[in-house]
């Protein structure tokens, strides 16, 4: 499940940012890639509230920039 | 009554200063308050009442919404939305539209002619985000004092930064600071300083051009208008900017540390960098509470989509900032500056000469500014012709407007400021950590 949600994860972040998947992994985050602003972040969020089909709270959003926290943050939930 | 003012430097800020130093902890927010109410019934006692109603009735909405774990709790809050949205647009877009429909439909409605309520516009922004944070179970110990000094503590309460609840009476309850620190004071006088320095000596320099080139554009040549509508961007960020750090500095004199606004904004690299720089606590409020949502209504979330949300949500800010069509076109201009730059980024891989794009986004942003100031689109228009007639770069010698040395000595030490020199927060810091102040 984790693994499989890191996939979805990585998918989403490469697809937003326009960045091949290869180049991201767990220890990723928004500062690596130019491409992840914070319009990129928020998309991001946006989409992994799709996912898990749950809200992310606002105060969370800018929060969870790293694929870990975003990960953890999915798994927690 | 406005920070510069003399009343206002020398009668009421030294005076809330004494009673809230000297008060007892209990009695401080209450004065507090009373002090704000003050600070806002000097604008237009007639209208005062505005800003409390617009209290009651918001923190009545909060209680609501905390109180409901049902799906009335969202009902609520989006009520309370659509309450906050008519109330800024009876007073501030009324007019605007009447002469719409007037223009349109050849109709002969009269306009309300209603005065615009101070601060309305931040609150506004500020109250949605409360709401939003009381919805999403984010807003601790909330009470009508705390509520109401939230919104009307007035470093903050006419044009911002937008603040956050939590941020804000976390502050206020901390009991250190409710001491008096000689370290805060120090820096705060000097921030104040700043700002009124950048306000009064710059931006007011500045204007004496701005509204020469705005005011009658008949005989205006091609170095008027570029020096005209430069005039205006340095003046607007002196204007803003400035004002931003009187406020950071007297709020620093009660002990609280404002969010920061800007950071240089015109050493951006790009459109979405100086949205990275400029009115930064409007930025958060706009991609955070109107592109989210935005976002998520649409059925496939895709790049196209996305750029479609931030043409949005521009739009928006552009009327936001105030009820005209030049400033829709500023929205405008910046929402497909900012479709440009992503899509660039999205493209091409490459970071461009950094001198190169820093001087391409603030010859755009200075377009944009263009109408943010002009009373029509035709003025506008106008100039930014006269500013691309490039046939006519031959007359240099022509400059119609007058320019005194301090006018001169303002737009240099704009460039400086802008360009060379590090900015407010960094001097912050830097104070901060300076043991001499403590």
């Amino acid at each position: 499940m984790k693994k499989e949600n890191l996939g979805k994860i990585i998918k989403i972040i490469s697809d937003t940012i326009g960045e091949q998947e290869n180049k991201i992994g767990i220890n990723s985050k928004s500062t690596d890639f130019f491409k992840w602003d914070s319009l990129g972040q928020v998309t991001i969020m946006v989409k992994i509230e799709k996912m898990i089909k749950k809200k992310i709270p606002t105060s969370k959003i800018s929060e969870l920039n790293t694929v870990k926290k975003i990960l953890d943050y999915i798994n927690k939930t | 009554m406005l920070f510069h003012d003399k009343i206002f430097l020398f009668a009421y800020l030294p005076l809330v200063l004494l009673g809230f130093f000297l008060l007892k902890d209990k009695y401080r927010f209450i004065f507090l308050i009373i002090s704000g109410y003050i600070f806002y019934a000097a604008w237009n006692l007639k209208f005062s009442p505005l800003i409390i109603f617009s209290i009651l009735i918001n923190y009545l909405f909060s209680k609501k919404i905390i109180n409901r774990d049902d799906k009335d709790k969202k009902t609520i809050l989006i009520s309370a939305i659509i309450f906050n949205i008519l109330y800024l647009g009876f007073f501030k877009y009324s007019d605007f539209f009447i002469n719409n429909i007037n223009f349109l439909f050849s109709s002969n409605i009269k306009p309300l002619n209603l005065p615009f309520p101070l601060a309305l516009s931040f609150v506004t922004f500020q109250t949605i985000a409360f709401l939003c944070d009381c919805y999403e179970n984010n807003i601790k110990n909330l009470n009508l004092k705390r509520y109401a000094l939230f919104i009307i503590f007035f470093p903050q309460l006419i044009a911002g930064p937008i603040v956050r609840y939590n941020q804000m009476i976390s502050q206020f309850e901390e009991g250190k600071n409710l001491n008096f620190i000689f370290k805060n004071i120090c820096i705060g006088l000097i921030i104040l300083s700043i700002g009124i320095i950048k306000k009064v000596f710059i931006a007011d320099n500045l204007s004496i051009v701005t509204d020469q080139v705005f005011t009658d554009t008949t005989s205006l040549s091609f170095v008027d208008c570029w020096l005209g509508s430069l005039c205006f961007t340095f003046q607007i960020y002196f204007d803003f900017s400035g004002y931003i750090d009187m406020a950071t500095g007297i709020a620093l004199l009660f002990n609280i540390r404002l969010p920061q606004n800007f950071d240089s904004p015109f050493k951006a690299t790009g459109i979405i960098n100086f949205w990275q720089r400029w009115h930064i606590t409007l930025t958060h409020f706009l991609t955070t509470y109107l592109y989210g949502p935005l976002l998520k209504s649409f059925q496939n979330i895709n790049f196209f989509n996305s750029m479609i949300a931030t043409l949005i949500v521009f739009l928006i800010a552009g009327l936001w900032h105030g009820p005209s069509w030049t400033y829709v076109i500023f929205g405008a201009m910046h929402g497909f500056g900012l479709i440009v730059n992503h899509t660039f980024k999205r493209i091409f891989d490459i970071k461009l000469n950094q001198f190169f794009s820093q001087a391409l986004t603030f010859v755009y942003v200075n377009f944009t500014f263009i109408f943010f100031r002009a009373d029509s689109v035709e003025q506008a228009s106008f100039i930014i012709k006269k500013m691309l007639d490039f046939r006519s770069i031959n007359k240099l010698e022509y400059i119609s407007i007058n320019l005194s040395i301090v006018v001169i000595m303002a737009f240099i030490f704009s460039i400086i400021i802008c360009f060379v020199l590090k900015n407010t927060n960094w001097l912050i810091s830097k104070l901060s950590l300076n043991k001499l102040l403590d």
